[in-house]
């Protein structure tokens, strides 16, 4: 090139550099703000998705479910539907409105509604989900509702703890018997790709679905006994074998032992805060 | 870049005769780490792509403007306003693709191929030669982590872009445990060094370096 660069001049220099990042951080700022909204809607999206996922009342694919089988939503309601029937985001958004409901519980595992707490749910929601609710006066649940009618199937916990780099969050969903689990999604975490990261894969949370979290509970004092569900490293089935803990135990991944400790140490702690709540579960279903 | 070039010369250069993964050994990383889908391929590709022109075009924009001592960071800063461009519109409207791409879309600041496109090529040329170049490279990257990630998705997964081509009544059963069965290896990041290996190879051998 012909052109002869200016001498270096530290005020010419110094000029640039400031009115260059003063553009670029104008850009960025007029963008963030821009797509604030569609980003905050995708997230509640895919949050609200994972949900219907833990209880079992949407599969990865996309299609609704009753027991297991594909349905479609239609005046308010699930009816049988084909595999080609896959949801739409509204659809989605309107499903979770109106098959969970979100209630809280306190440290003597009474239920009740946001409303005779006095308490908005959507800021409460916003407010706590980086810490988590477990350890709130009030706790969050959501109360999984049935097909057609108002009737309570299910209740879906919130969970969150660290894994092996960072924060993990995922929902437990659980029957009213407060010890099967319907199932669980991890719908934030920061762990190794193609490792950890498998906690937020659908085909390993299926290793959840119908295990238990305190094992056998018919005659056993459950304010003692210690939250048994835990990430065994290996397979259930060469590790446990037909032990009673295989009810509790879930496959470990490959490589990522410090991972499911992570996801283990979670469960255990979350559920010892909502313990008095699913120790009324149990009597209740009894 | 005495004599005139045609600008679709800057454009198919990177394309093929310079590609930056397979002759300037360039981005190897990303071709590694996120190219077990297609899908997840195409997007990376297309990002990257996107970041290398529109960067090299502000580049070559600003070239007689910035001054020689503070290049770098001045490049830098322009990679990383589109970077943060990119992640910023996947996380809107491709919520599950970015849960997928984790950290990578971040990273595409730190992809030497576009620094390198911005330091060896954009400060030197008008900004159009320099965007085609950079569409070139981008391009060229794209082609190159799109057929690792089809040959990883077909023996990782059976699968091209989340549809079924190898039939499931090929697999190996309990009663047939010696038919067919994905092949492991694919699915993880040592797979796509051996590809782009082999690739670079038959590159060497085509253009008759590979004496």
């Amino acid at each position: 090139m012909s052109s002869i660069k200016k001498p270096p001049n530290n005020s010419y220099t110094f000029s640039f550099i400031v009115i260059l990042s003063f553009c670029c951080a104008l850009i960025l700022s007029l963008l963030a703000s821009a797509l604030k909204e569609p980003q905050e809607r995708a997230r509640d999206l895919d949050r609200s998705r994972q949900m219907l996922q833990a209880a079992k009342l949407i599969d990865p694919q996309g299609h609704f479910l009753i027991d297991g089988e594909p349905a479609r939503w239609e005046d308010n309601r699930f009816v049988k539907g084909t595999k080609e029937d896959i949801a739409t985001d509204n659809e989605v958004l309107e499903v979770f409105k109106k098959r969970l409901r979100p209630a809280l519980v306190d440290e003597t595992g009474k239920r009740y509604t946001f409303e005779e707490a006095k308490i908005n749910p959507s800021e409460y929601v916003i407010e706590h989900e980086k810490e988590g609710y477990a350890y709130l006066d009030h706790k969050l649940i959501y109360e999984i509702l049935s097909n057609g009618n108002n009737e309570v199937s299910g209740y879906v916990i919130p969970v969150n703890g660290y894994g092996l780099w960072d924060a993990i969050y995922g929902y437990l969903a659980i029957e009213t018997d407060g010890n099967t689990i319907i199932g669980i999604t991890w719908y934030d975490q920061k762990e190794t790709p193609g490792v950890g990261a498998v906690i937020s894969d659908p085909a390993w949370q299926k290793g959840f679905n119908g295990k238990k979290l305190f094992g056998e509970t018919s005659g056993v004092d459950l304010s003692r006994v210690p939250v048994g569900i835990v990430i065994v490293k290996g397979k259930v089935s060469e590790v446990l074998g037909d032990s009673p803990k295989a009810m509790s135990a879930v496959d470990g991944i490959p490589g990522a032992t410090l991972t499911g400790n992570g996801v283990t140490k979670t469960l255990k702690d979350i559920l010892n805060q909502y313990r008095p709540f699913l120790i009324r579960l149990t009597k209740e279903g009894r | 870049m005495m004599t005139k070039t045609p600008l679709r010369h800057y454009f198919t250069d990177q394309l093929w005769n310079n590609n930056q993964i397979l002759v300037a050994i360039l981005g190897i990383c990303s071709a590694l780490g996120i190219t077990n889908r297609l899908e997840v391929a195409i997007t990376m590709g297309l990002s990257v792509t996107f970041v290398v022109a529109c960067s090299s075009f502000f580049v070559s924009l600003l070239r007689y403007k910035t001054p020689d001592s503070v290049r770098m960071i001045t490049q830098l800063a322009i990679i990383s306003l589109f970077v943060t461009i990119i992640d910023q519109f996947l996380k809107a409207y491709f919520f599950q693709l970015s849960k997928v791409m984790t950290v990578f879309v971040g990273l595409i600041i730190t992809n030497c191929l576009v620094m390198g496109r911005a330091e060896g090529m954009a400060k030197n040329v008008k900004p159009l030669p320099a965007f085609f170049d950079g569409l070139g490279a981008g391009l060229g990257y794209m082609w190159v982590i799109c057929f690792v990630g089809i040959v990883r998705e077909i023996f990782g997964f059976g699968e091209i872009l989340g549809h079924r081509v190898i039939p499931l009544s090929w697999y190996a059963t309990a009663e047939h445990p010696d038919a067919y069965a994905n092949f492991g290896l694919m699915v993880t990041p040592p797979a796509a060094f051996f590809i782009v290996g082999i690739m670079i190879w038959i590159t060497n051998t085509l253009s008759g370096k590979d004496s």
